[in-house]
């Protein structure tokens, strides 16, 4: 999980939580019914690695459970 | 001879909503066919998934549904032969496609953009560039579903509210509902100024769900706050906290019927699946399900400036503007769309993704108010209105190819700018406070228009347009939250000759 900016530039360009899956596609995170802008329970999560369920939206992955993996 | 036709794959709707579902679907139309009828409206439905109704328009049918390029092929075909005034796209992007375009700002990684642009333009489907498609000259609205829907209720319940819609007075649409975030109030108020007079915009925060469900009784909706990809909320915005501003559970219960909605919002008009959100609906689909009549928003990241009015605030003002001059939605959104591209510089890819993105849902047929001046109280027992509106058409026809004829477009990108202009501009940037490495640095040739590009060639002049983008990240202050906040701009420097001759900024919001 990385901390990443979105639309940057645009009228909606902030900073959001990306999920980089171990193919390398990217993803914006979220969570069902969250702050699309500000989700401070999703910031916790940078630098981490999830394993996350939900559905994948465009370029969004809108999240209704996680766990995170233990670091070795 | 129709006056209006309505595009429809009765093939995919009945796969959608099954046989029962298209019968229900067909009947709804009907009843819409016989009110426009009395509005002395000759309405039609073709189904573009049928050989033999295409092949009487000299176009073939759709085999795949889901495939733009066909899809806009029939539209063409059925433009051509009829010439109506007005295309009504039936059912949501699952039924008729939108024409996937070319991101012309891919550093925001929207990827394609959705549009329904190219279905209001003669420019054949052979290219993924908006610029192709600028020569806008057709009205087109869509009437949409909800994507992904199994069952016809909500499409039905669209097509009776545009069949039982009756014109109002335009002080009816006067009382405003006006919503920005507080981080762009000066321009919101400019905005809401130039379409309402002196009204004052409601600001997020302080105000935002829920209580904004009981400010939503004004006929005309202004809304300037932040979107997101498949999502039911917008968003205010102060002090690095993006409040809740309005849900769509916000709509369904506070909205009237009759709206008009104007929503500058990032992915404002995105017909999403609502089963990807728990069922909540996109805002524009809640606003429509609750009797608004008109819906004018961006499939994807719309752009504004940090101060004053461009890009998303000037074309969802032409519209309102158009709409509560009496013009029918459909000709307020094809004039919005000319206004854009007669008077802004289509060089900045910013100005062509915005052209792109913006799209009118509702039947562009409704007027939401009529002109009510004496003269045309006076004329209008004189007047064949059906000859007017033709007239009109013929003259925005020409008006919109002469607008794209005379305008630039970015072209080819420059692999390597010219070292003076690229300096220029990074100093430019500089004195702007924007910190632009070289790889932050884009330029593009900028090509025609017909009569630009002739002009350009006449004057031996060669012109670029060079577009910034600072990807500076400021750390948050002592002792607050962890992470970093972007702090992003945008430069966009048009030049003639390695000359700089105008610089636009849009900042992050």
């Amino acid at each position: 999980m990385t901390s990443e900016r979105i639309a940057p530039g645009s009228k909606s360009d902030h900073g959001g939580v990306v999920l980089r899956t171990d193919s390398g596609e990217e993803y914006i995170l979220r969570r069902k019914g969250g702050n699309a802008f500000s989700d401070p329970t999703l910031d916790e999560l940078v630098g981490k690695t999830i394993e996350g369920s939900g559905v994948v939206a465009g370029r969004t992955f809108i999240m209704d459970g996680w766990t995170v993996e233990k670091e070795n | 001879m129709s006056d209006k036709i309505l595009i429809s794959n009765n093939s995919a709707l009945q796969s959608k909503y099954g046989k029962k579902g298209l019968a229900a679907v067909l009947a709804a139309v009907r009843a819409l066919v016989a009110a426009d009828r009395k509005r002395g409206l000759v309405t039609q439905l073709i189904d573009i998934s049928s050989a033999a109704a295409m092949k009487k328009h000299k176009g073939k049918a759709v085999t795949t549904p889901g495939d733009d390029g066909e899809c806009k092929d029939a539209v063409d075909a059925i433009y051509a032969a009829l010439k109506p005034d007005f295309l009504v796209l039936l059912d949501a992007p699952d039924v008729i496609p939108h024409f996937k375009l070319t991101n012309p700002v891919p550093k925001d990684k929207d990827g394609d953009i959705p549009s329904d642009l190219p279905y209001a333009s003669d420019a054949p489907s052979t290219s993924r560039d908006t610029a192709k498609y600028a020569a806008v000259t057709r009205v087109v609205g869509r009437l949409p579903g909800l994507t992904g829907a199994d069952n016809p209720e909500y499409l039905v319940a669209l097509l009776k509210t545009a069949a039982g819609f009756k014109s109002l007075k335009r002080a009816n649409y006067m009382p405003a509902f006006a919503l920005s975030a507080a981080v762009w109030q000066k321009s919101t108020a400019l905005s809401v100024n130039k379409i309402f007079g002196a009204m004052q915009a409601t600001i997020c925060p302080p105000t935002g769900t829920p209580g904004v469900q009981a400010m939503l009784a004004p006929l005309s909706h202004f809304i300037n706050c932040h979107g997101a990809e498949v999502d039911p909320q917008f968003y205010g915005e102060q002090a690095k906290s993006y409040p809740i501003s309005m849900t769509s559970a916000d709509v369904a219960k506070g909205n009237r019927k009759n709206a008009i909605i104007a929503a500058e919002c990032c992915f404002g008009a995105q017909l999403y699946d609502p089963s990807f959100t728990g069922g909540k609906l996109p805002i524009s689909n809640a606003y429509l399900r609750a009797g608004a009549i008109g819906y004018f928003g961006s499939t994807t990241t719309a752009y504004g400036p940090a101060e004053g009015n461009s890009a998303a605030d000037l074309i969802t003002q032409y519209f309102l503007i158009r709409a509560m001059q009496g013009a029918s939605l459909g000709r307020a959104c094809l004039q919005a769309r000319q206004q854009f591209v007669m008077g802004e510089k289509m060089e900045d890819p910013v100005n062509v993704k915005t052209l792109a993105q913006f799209l009118l849902l509702g039947d562009p047929s409704l007027h939401p108010c009529l002109v009510e001046t004496a003269d045309a109280a006076s004329s209008a027992t004189d007047i064949d209105a059906s000859g007017a509106r033709k007239a009109r058409r013929v003259a925005l026809g020409a008006f919109g190819k002469a607008a794209a004829d005379s305008s630039g477009f970015p072209g080819r990108r420059i692999a390597s700018p010219p070292k003076k202009l690229h300096d220029l501009v990074q100093q430019i940037a500089s004195k702007r406070g924007l910190s632009a490495k070289t790889e932050d640095i884009e330029a593009f040739r900028i090509v025609g228009g017909e009569d630009y590009g002739k002009e350009m060639k006449a004057h031996k002049v060669a012109q670029q347009v060079v577009v910034v983008t600072d990807h500076h990240m400021a750390t948050k202050a002592k002792g607050a939250e962890k992470g970093a906040l972007p702090k992003t701009k945008v430069l966009v420097a048009h030049a003639q000759d390695d000359r700089v001759i105008k610089v636009v900024e849009y900042v992050r919001r």
